[in-house]
């Protein structure tokens, strides 16, 4: 069979059978994944950035710091395939807590998120310079205050490419949810080729979806990166 | 109003503080001048904690800010193991003397020969954690009495000019949004700035920076403002409008210590004058003396290079 005949059966299964709202599903959790769980990690990885770049000059600080550093080295030293495995069939069970799949995979890539945000973020803060948190503290600031309201909105806004850079490979990696049953792009296209006995089609299609997603985003990046460059001149 | 007690700071071995007092009053304007390195702007930061210093006090009014030497405090050794077993072997023996009487010789042994270990029982650790949490928050609200200029201004980067004076006081002071803008935006008529409002740190020029740095710091109505070098990091062109807006805060009563190598402002503005060297004030003066008699060899060696 040739490539354009390829092309209509993979059009007529798409449309025709209904089988774009299984894609449309797909993309739809592969977004809502990535995004929701690229939140949690900024959120977790702020609170380890912060715990690891304040003075360690009591107990609880140092307890949480070596805490945080095992967190960070194995969500950074194990595959997220491995750790979505152990989360679904083990963590969650043994704790007795009843989650969608779906779920799940969000709380696992944001887990996962929130150790490569606590480095970006971490470094992000390092960047701002230390008269921002002398300032604050010298009208009567707390640190954590300080922190909160003067130095990470300046180091987010410093990070901001790096984290869009998160966000793509967190779309890309979205590829593995249905080891633990997700729905997502390959569930989709894996059951358009199974229903045609071709699988060359849907494979080229799948890429290309997320070829333009990432083009996607790079392109929001870019804008976003002018404006902000727009907005240090100002 | 402010007081300084013996302070001694080092930088693990550096010694930079070796024994600095000095007493602030009312309406005192204070400069501060020395070599580089002679640790001025130590001494300052001591007095609003920015650094804590190794040993030694600070004082606000009546509030101790520095952390406790549990030394210079009754209160502290009494809860300890060592006192509680010295008085109650003392009482063992029967000395005749009164309680209070054996408390005083016991807690002086205490002290003259550094008896207290790391570990004095769990209330000795309960009261010192208690003064040092009483301390932390005495920290923050001393501050909010005490105004800083940095030479490098330190306006917050993601604040609009207003926002910038405004934050301490609504949220610090629990001032209204409506109140703290009226009173920025008469600070900022008072430096001829108010078209600056919504203008953003990276906007202005250093003198524009540096004098939305004063108002910041008034805005929270301090008792004492303290200023590092605030026209070092200035275009020359520039530090005259910086130098008019102190003359003109100087003027309103305002309570300062200014670390400068402006010899003119000390000269015209200044109550009384400190010269610093190896971390100790050498000489103090009122300028017309400071500057036509001073005594210290250093000092003359020092003003004979500046002026
Ligand atoms: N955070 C720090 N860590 C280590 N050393 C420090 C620190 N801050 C200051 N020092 C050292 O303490 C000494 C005194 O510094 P300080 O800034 O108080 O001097 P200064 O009189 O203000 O000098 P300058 O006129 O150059 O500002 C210097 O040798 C400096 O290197
Ligand atoms: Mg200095």
């Amino acid at each position: 069979m040739d490539f354009s005949g390829k092309i209509d059966r993979f059009m007529v299964t798409l449309i025709d059978k209904g089988a774009y709202t299984k894609v449309l599903a797909g993309l739809r959790n592969t977004v809502t994944i990535a995004v929701v769980g690229l939140l949690i990690g900024i959120m977790i990885g702020t609170l380890i950035a912060i715990i690891r770049v304040v003075p360690k000059n009591n107990p609880v600080v140092r307890v949480l710091d070596k805490l945080a550093t095992v967190y960070v080295a194995f969500f950074r030293g194990t595959p997220i395939m491995v750790q979505l495995l152990l989360g679904y069939y083990i963590l969650f069970p043994l704790l007795n807590i009843k989650l969608s799949s779906l779920v799940v995979c969000v709380l696992i890539f944001g887990f996962n998120s929130g150790a490569y945000v606590s480095e970006i973020m971490r470094s992000g803060i390092q960047s701002v310079d230390p008269g921002q948190m002398e300032a604050g503290r010298a009208l009567g600031f707390g640190y954590g205050r300080t922190m909160m309201k003067i130095v990470v909105p300046q180091a987010v806004k410093n990070i901001l490419p790096t984290l869009g850079n998160e966000f793509i490979s967190l779309i890309k990696e979205t590829s593995v949810v249905n080891f633990v049953g997700a729905m997502d792009l390959y569930n989709a296209f894996s059951y358009i080729g199974s229903s045609n006995y071709e699988f060359m089609v849907p494979y080229l299609a799948m890429a290309l979806i997320y070829i333009v997603m990432v083009l996607l985003i790079t392109g929001l990046i870019k804008l976003m990166e002018k404006r902000l460059r727009a907005s240090d001149k100002r | 109003m402010i007081s300084v007690k013996n302070i001694y700071k080092n930088f693990g071995k550096l010694e930079v503080l070796k024994g600095v007092s000095c007493e602030i009053d009312k309406g005192e304007k204070i400069v501060v001048i020395g070599p580089s390195g002679s640790g001025k702007s130590t001494f300052l930061r001591c007095i609003n904690l920015l650094e804590h210093p190794t040993y030694g006090e600070v004082w606000v009014d009546d509030d101790l800010v520095t952390p406790v030497d549990p030394y210079l405090h009754f209160d502290v050794i009494k809860v300890s193991d060592t006192y509680k077993k010295l008085f109650a072997a003392a009482k063992a023996q029967g000395t005749g003397q009164s309680d209070d009487e054996l408390s005083t010789d016991i807690i002086m042994k205490i002290k003259r020969e550094d008896l207290l270990k790391k570990h004095e029982g769990k209330e000795y650790h309960a009261l010192m954690k208690q003064i040092y949490k009483d301390n932390a928050l005495n920290i923050n609200l001393a501050r909010q009495r005490i105004g800083m200029v940095f030479q490098q201004f330190n306006l917050f980067n993601n604040l609009s000019v207003l926002d910038n004076i405004t934050l301490g006081p609504i949220k610090l002071l629990k001032k209204s949004k409506a109140e703290a803008e009226e009173k920025a935006y008469a600070l900022l008529d008072r430096i001829g700035l108010r078209d600056k409002a919504n203008a953003f740190p990276q906007q202005l020029s250093g003198g524009q920076k540096q004098r939305i740095a004063i108002v910041r710091a008034l805005a929270m109505d301090p008792e004492i403002m303290l200023f590092d070098e605030p026209t070092s990091a200035l275009d020359p062109e520039m530090v005259g409008e910086v130098l008019d807006v102190m003359k003109e805060l100087a003027a309103s009563g305002m309570t300062m210590v200014v670390v400068t190598h402006e010899m003119g402002f000390a000269r015209e503005v200044a109550t009384r004058v400190l010269f610093m060297d190896e971390g100790k004030i050498l000489e103090e003066n009122t300028p017309d003396v400071f500057f036509t008699q001073p005594k210290n060899d250093r000092l003359k060696d020092f003003l004979s290079k500046v002026l």
